[in-house]
């Protein structure tokens, strides 16, 4: 039990950064008629983390994934900072989405686990927060805020597709 | 120990965001060109907004002695225009004198204490022997007179107000240029009263400036103490009674000039020829 859910863990880890670098980052990245265009899919890997992990280790992996993105991306911190605020909030919102039966510690928060209801409320509110934080860094200004605002927007509903259709692919326990 | 380590599993979250945040933050602004551009930029905007700050903060400080200085300052000019007034009247004298005529020294002070409801009223100020202060100096403002000094210690000196029932200060109506002397006997800190000057001075209208005489060798010639309030000439009497506005209002000083007057020695002396014969 122990095992297979790191292992799942890690196997994640290792196909969504894969993922990330070498796919959905050429995505849209020469569609110069629409430049807002991207997918942000590796967050996930931070959402689907057992809830029983505890807070520091959360942190601390979301570091090391935001750190190997930031590599293929090459732009180091920018992912990383975001990925790590993601991780810090995460406690809170999962708090904020508690269901009135409370958490099962074993438990991963999935769709089969707590439905696709919450499941999309979760993922939705997590993944804005990590957008709005990574195109402010990436920006790093506030002067730049409408362009904040526009590319979060954009970037929310192309990777919430993305987000969905894994969940209904794979509908993971883990 | 082990409270640390409680310590760390309740906030190590937090002590690790910041951590882990800051080292992402410092990758940031050192590794990206833009947003290293922009971090620059904006700190030096930053370090510039409270350098300013702190520097109007200081200013802000220096205000009182700047305001000290000024007093100082203040004190020389109007030194020279008194010394002016007089070596403008007495053109001979500089002919013959090369070096400058001075006669008054004016030295700005800051009043300790005052009073003015008293049938005797007194003021403190912060200036002694030790500013080289002597008796009998005149104490005066901007807009008027203010006392005699008459008693002077180390580092403080008394001053005998004008609002005092023994005032006498010689003064003069500027338009007719009748001299009398003023007193103070209403009890009022704002009004007060010239004598002795002659019935046929007329008119005397309510309005008239009333300036020091200086022949009381302690106010310089020329000062203006205030404007003529009410004038009537009683019966049986040889001269007007007058009132008068003061121009100053002794109750609000803060920052008067003690004036000395280095001829007062010589103009004594002669006063006493006078009294002797």
């Amino acid at each position: 039990m122990m095992n297979s859910t790191i292992t799942v863990n890690a196997f994640r880890f290792v196909i969504l950064v894969l993922l990330q670098g070498l796919v959905l980052q050429n995505i849209g990245n020469d569609w110069a008629t629409f430049p807002y265009f991207n997918i942000f899919l590796y967050p996930i890997f931070i959402f689907l983390l057992p809830l029983r992990t505890p807070k520091p280790l959360v942190i601390f992996l979301a570091f090391i994934l935001g750190l190997i993105v930031d590599l293929f991306y090459a732009t180091p911190g920018v992912h990383t900072s975001a990925s790590v605020f993601t991780a810090f909030v995460r406690p809170v919102v999962l708090n904020y989405f508690e269901p009135r039966a409370g958490y099962n510690a074993n438990h991963s928060p999935t769709k089969k686990r707590l439905g696709s209801n919450w499941y999309i409320k979760y993922s939705l509110t997590l993944e804005l927060i990590h957008l709005f934080f990574y195109f402010s860094v990436e920006a790093f200004s506030p002067v730049f805020i409408v362009n904040i605002l526009i590319k979060t927007g954009v970037a929310l509903i192309a990777s919430m597709i993305f987000i969905i259709i894994h969940q209904i692919l794979f509908d993971p326990a883990e | 120990m082990r409270r640390l380590i409680q310590l760390f599993f309740r906030f190590g979250g937090l002590f690790l965001f910041l951590l882990l945040e800051g080292i992402a933050f410092f990758m940031v602004v050192q590794y990206n060109k833009e947003q290293k551009a922009i971090f620059f930029n904006s700190l030096s905007h930053l370090s510039q907004y409270f350098e300013d700050k702190s520097h109007a903060i200081s200013y802000h400080f220096s205000l009182e002695t700047e305001a000290d200085s000024l007093r100082k300052e203040n004190s020389k000019f109007k030194q020279l225009l008194i010394s002016l007034d007089i070596d403008y009247t007495d053109k001979e004298v500089s002919v013959f004198d090369d070096a400058p005529f001075q006669q008054y020294l004016l030295q700005s002070a800051k009043v300790i204490k005052n009073s003015i409801h008293k049938n005797h009223n007194y003021l403190i100020l912060d200036r002694g022997t030790e500013d080289g202060i002597e008796k009998h100096s005149a104490v005066i403002t901007d807009n008027g007179i203010v006392g005699i000094v008459i008693e002077v210690r180390k580092k403080h000196c008394l001053v005998m107000s004008i609002l005092h029932r023994q005032t006498r200060v010689s003064s003069a109506l500027k338009n007719q240029n009748a001299h009398g002397s003023l007193i103070w006997k209403d009890l009022n800190p704002l009004k007060m009263n010239l004598e002795n000057i002659p019935k046929h001075i007329q008119p005397i209208e309510r309005g008239d400036t009333v300036l020091t005489s200086g022949y009381s060798a302690m106010f310089p010639e020329g000062l203006v103490v205030g404007t003529v309030d009410s004038s009537w000439i009683e019966q049986g009497k040889g001269a007007h009674t007058i009132t008068i506005n003061l121009n100053e209002d002794i109750s609000t000083l803060k920052y008067v000039y003690i004036v000395t007057n280095l001829m007062r020695a010589e103009q004594l002396e002669l006063e006493q020829i006078i009294n002797d014969e």
